[in-house]
């Protein structure tokens, strides 16, 4: 481990950190919107920020990622003309938890490094981000622990850690130096706040409930081994097939594209949003052929997509364990269930 | 077309609020004034014509004597959209399909009953073939722009099909269900930007259905919550009467192990909407 | 949102089609036309027979479409589009001078290198036809290299067969055989009729010294042909094909052309009979 510099932040100093930040640009962070419900926003007051929060309804990506993003300004012919759309603007990105800076860091691969393609307009609202991340305690639908998540720190350049009525501030790159110095007096931290903050795992472990039933290696061959299981056409009876589970998914990053013209009716936006494997068209093509028309084929697909075949391409599961997707799917079916579900079945046709 | 498509607006049984939610518009009802010429608005103005290319069609039909009318406008309509919840999907009004029509006069009417004609309740499409539908009670007006810059391309509009879940979840509203109230967001067609879960109300199905609603789970998802039959088809009923199949309603009892907690253990609702 | 241009190390123009002009247009049946397009300056497009462009109709948005020509063709390239949707629609309106968008090439294309020195049996259905046409463009400009050409192309109706002068001029070779069949032979028509796989038994090939390249319309036909070439004995590395996805970014990212793990746009579009049997939901 790299030696980093660990400070002792009062709350105080916390709050003026997200002031001069706020100050500094702009600023996304946790806010609370509904009695349990937390979004990450651009904050106007970095008074209205959550320090405490479990989760947030969309990931942190969006502010690299956004739901909704206009990548090209056109005009229409006679004199035809694109330029890209592409912000570069440095902003903070405070708040982040362990899973969710693991999701940066996939997001990173699969929108940066994939395919040696590089998505301008993500790489470059990337590298704009000072990401303050945050430790966390986990809810009954948090289960980091079984797919590796829970003590990320990479992709963080400032990481905080409650300890008794302050932070430990965990200096991890220049952008997260440059965002403390100066601002805040922190105190080096002493070696008992020093260990209480790195008992944070073992609590965070101890108090997980949710679990994924085999070890991340195991995964995809047993998974594989049920493609033709009857658990996706039993989800598939409650599914709506609305997206939720994938519009609100950290690792996600399947897009639609349309353009829109402005009134002119001469010039407009070339725009994406998030799309979902999940809707009945996504896998449409002319003819028509639809190659998952079943709510059923799409269903496995999800967990195909992210626990066998991005998993075999990328060395770990496109899941991080946020617990977003079953904590809002309305028809109750929870990730980790079917996931152990589909493994007790492979395991039992195995033995 | 020689000139700016002539566009005409058009009523039949309705609260003419979706028409007003053009008229509400605004700029950007100045700047589509540069690419149209409205000849016929009622609501709007005194002029009339009949000749247009593009009909916007408000309302449902209620009685058969307003069927001419609707076909002379379809005949005329090179494009025709149909406005708002009525005249997509019957409105809230189709509810009245389930009473007998001569008790309805009567209760309505009293003893000039006679003096009105009332009959099945229905959208513009069960007449005609409608082009366009713009869903929704009262319209999302960004659609409607959205839709005349389409025809004025003459490029084909794409009819959300994403359940009210994916705008909901885009804006970060608060999951109505975990407000511990029931939602047709799962359902009901989007591209109402999730306009009342975003008022802290739940949706009320106002778009009708998605083209391949799981009615099997909703069903099954509300009786989870305390909800009986009945009123989950009363919920249904307010928008989505028309276009409701009977089939699929039929419940299948999925494995309990692939149900969350969340699933598994129904909070409790009361049981009465 | 800033229109800022990118710092120095990423190519901030990914996803920014060059402008590009129509040079010619002609129908080639009720549905399909044909466009010549050429980039600014005449600057060639170096796609290989087989890869696809992103074209822009702004306003209708992008679609993926196969280029048709050989690389060989200087100065510009062919598009064959069929009508089907608000794109294509829009596309067919345009003719000479009009501009559109063009990103690409895309993909992997034809393994032409593997087609050298053997006989070359290319299987075309429908609008398939036309990104294979740029595979026999390439075999008759380089002819010597290839050994016999074999085209087995089937298509809806009479009326819907593309590059009718062509297959004349392609089947007057002596070292090919061109054969077409349509499914709903209608009056006049003196051919064969039926789907593609009923022309495999009138031809006869040498499977070991032959390769296979294939587009063949509905997935099932996928099948089919694959099933009727094993029966032949060609081995499953000597037959590609061209799998058709909407494929939204041409690069990987978007995730509409993924398939069993692989994305057709930037693994594919062109798949080994190997590689398809692995890949489940390919056809």
């Amino acid at each position: 481990m790299t030696a980093r510099r660990r400070a002792m932040l009062g709350e105080a100093d916390v709050w003026a950190l997200l002031e001069r930040a706020g100050k500094r640009g702009p600023l996304m962070a946790p806010v609370k919107r509904g009695r349990n419900s937390f979004a990450f926003e651009w904050v106007e007051d970095p008074g209205a920020v959550a320090l405490r929060y479990v989760r947030t309804v969309l990931p942190p990506k969006r502010a690299m990622f956004p739901e909704r993003e206009a990548f090209l300004r056109f005009r229409r012919p006679p004199g035809a003309g694109a330029e890209a759309v592409v912000s570069e603007e440095p902003y903070v990105l405070f708040g982040v938890h362990p899973c969710d800076l693991a999701a940066i860091n996939q997001l990173d691969w699969a929108m940066g490094r994939r395919h040696e393609v590089v998505d301008p307009n993500y790489v470059a609202r990337r590298g704009a981000a000072t990401i303050v991340g945050m430790e966390c305690l986990p809810d009954e639908y948090c289960f980091c622990p079984s797919v590796g998540t829970c003590d990320t720190r990479e992709g963080a350049d400032l990481f905080l850690t409650p300890v008794g009525s302050g932070y430990l501030a965990e200096v991890l790159t220049g952008k997260g130096r440059e965002l403390l110095d100066g601002r805040v007096s922190g105190r080096e931290a002493s070696s008992e706040e020093v260990g209480e903050a790195e008992a944070w795992s073992e609590t965070k472990r101890r108090m997980t409930s949710c679990q994924v039933d085999a070890e991340m290696g195991e995964l995809a061959d047993l998974l594989d081994s049920r493609y033709e299981s009857q658990v996706w056409e039993e989800t598939a009876l409650r599914c709506y097939s609305c997206g939720t589970c994938t519009i609100v998914c950290p690792t996600c990053f399947c897009y639609d594209v349309e353009d829109r013209l402005d009134l002119t009716l001469m010039s407009g936006t070339r725009e994406r949003e998030y799309d979902s494997c999940q809707y009945p068209d996504f896998a449409l093509v002319a003819g028509p052929h639809n190659f998952r028309e079943e709510r059923s084929d799409r269903v496995r697909h999800r967990w195909f997509r992210k626990f066998v075949r991005l998993l075999r391409e990328y060395g770990k599961p496109f899941c991080v364990g946020c617990g977003r997707c079953t904590q809002s799917c309305t028809a109750g079916i929870g990730l980790t269930s079917v996931l152990n579900a589909v493994i007790a079945e492979a395991r039992e046709s195995a033995a | 077309m020689g000139g700016k498509p002539r566009v005409a607006f058009f009523d039949f049984a309705c609260c003419e609020g979706c028409q007003l939610t053009v008229l509400g518009l605004g700029e950007p009802l100045i700047e589509l004034l540069e690419h149209v010429e409205v000849v016929t608005w009622r609501e709007a103005m005194s002029e009339k014509s009949e000749e247009f290319e593009v009909a916007v069609v408000e309302g449902s039909i209620t009685r058969d004597s307003d069927v001419p009318r609707l076909k002379r406008i379809r005949e005329q309509a090179s494009t025709l959209i149909a406005l708002g919840s009525c005249a997509t999907l019957g409105g809230p009004h189709v509810s009245a399909n389930r009473l007998d029509q001569s008790d309805l006069l009567t209760m309505v009417y009293g003893d000039r009953a006679r003096e009105f004609e009332a009959g099945e309740v229905r959208p513009l499409s069960a007449e005609v073939q409608v082009d366009i539908p713009i869903y929704g009670c009262p319209i999302n007006a960004d659609e409607f722009v959205s839709v005349m810059k389409h025809v004025l391309l003459g490029r084909p509009y794409r009819v959300p099909n994403q359940a009210v879940c994916h705008e909901c979840k885009l804006n970060q509203y608060e999951c109505v269900y975990d407000r511990r109230q029931i939602c047709l967001g799962p359902v009901t067609r989007c591209g109402c930007d999730a306009i009342c879960t975003s008022r802290g109300h739940r949706c009320f199905g106002c778009r009708g259905l998605v083209d391949d609603p799981n009615l099997n789970a909703a069903r099954e998802v509300l009786e989870e919550h305390g909800y009986r039959v009945e009123d989950i088809l009363s919920v249904f009923e307010l928008y989505a009467t028309w276009a409701r199949p009977e089939e699929g309603l039929g419940i299948v009892e999925p494995r309990a192990a692939v149900k969350s907690r969340k699933g598994s253990e129904p909070w409790r609702f009361r049981s009465s909407i | 949102m800033k229109g800022d241009r990118i710092g120095s190390g990423v190519e901030a123009g990914l996803y920014v089609p060059e402008i590009a002009t129509i040079v010619g247009a002609r129908d080639l049946t009720w549905q399909d036309r044909v466009f010549v397009v050429e980039l600014a300056g005449g600057r060639s497009l170096g796609h290989r027979p087989g890869q696809f462009v992103q074209l822009s109709v702004f306003g209708f948005g992008e679609a993926p479409i196969s280029v048709c020509s050989p690389p060989e063709k200087a100065g510009s390239f062919d598009l064959c589009v069929r009508k089907l949707g608000g794109l294509t629609k829009a596309l067919h309106g345009l003719g000479p001078g009009d501009e559109v968008g063009i990103r690409g090439p895309f993909g992997n294309g034809f393994p032409m290198k593997a087609m050298r020195g053997m006989d070359c049996l290319i299987v075309a259905g429908g609008i398939g036809l036309a990104p294979l046409r740029s595979v026999i463009d390439s075999i008759f400009l380089n002819r010597s290299e290839y050994g016999r050409l074999i085209l087995l192309y089937g298509t809806r109706s009479p009326r819907d067969i593309l590059f009718p002068e062509e297959l004349e001029a392609w089947s007057a070779d002596p070292r090919n055989e061109v054969l077409v069949t349509v499914d709903e032979a209608s009056e006049g028509w003196g051919g064969h009729a039926g789907v593609v796989t009923t022309l495999f038994p009138r031809v006869t090939i040498d499977p070991v010294r032959t390769v296979v390249v294939a587009l063949v319309g509905p997935p099932v036909m996928y099948r089919f042909v694959m099933a009727e070439l094993e029966a032949m004995g060609v081995p499953e590395d000597h037959m590609f094909f061209s799998l058709e996805r909407r494929m939204r970014c041409g690069v990987g990212k978007c995730g509409h052309c993924q398939v069993d793990g692989r994305c057709v746009c930037v693994d594919g579009p062109v798949f080994s009979a190997r590689e398809i049997k692995t890949m489940k939901e390919s056809v």
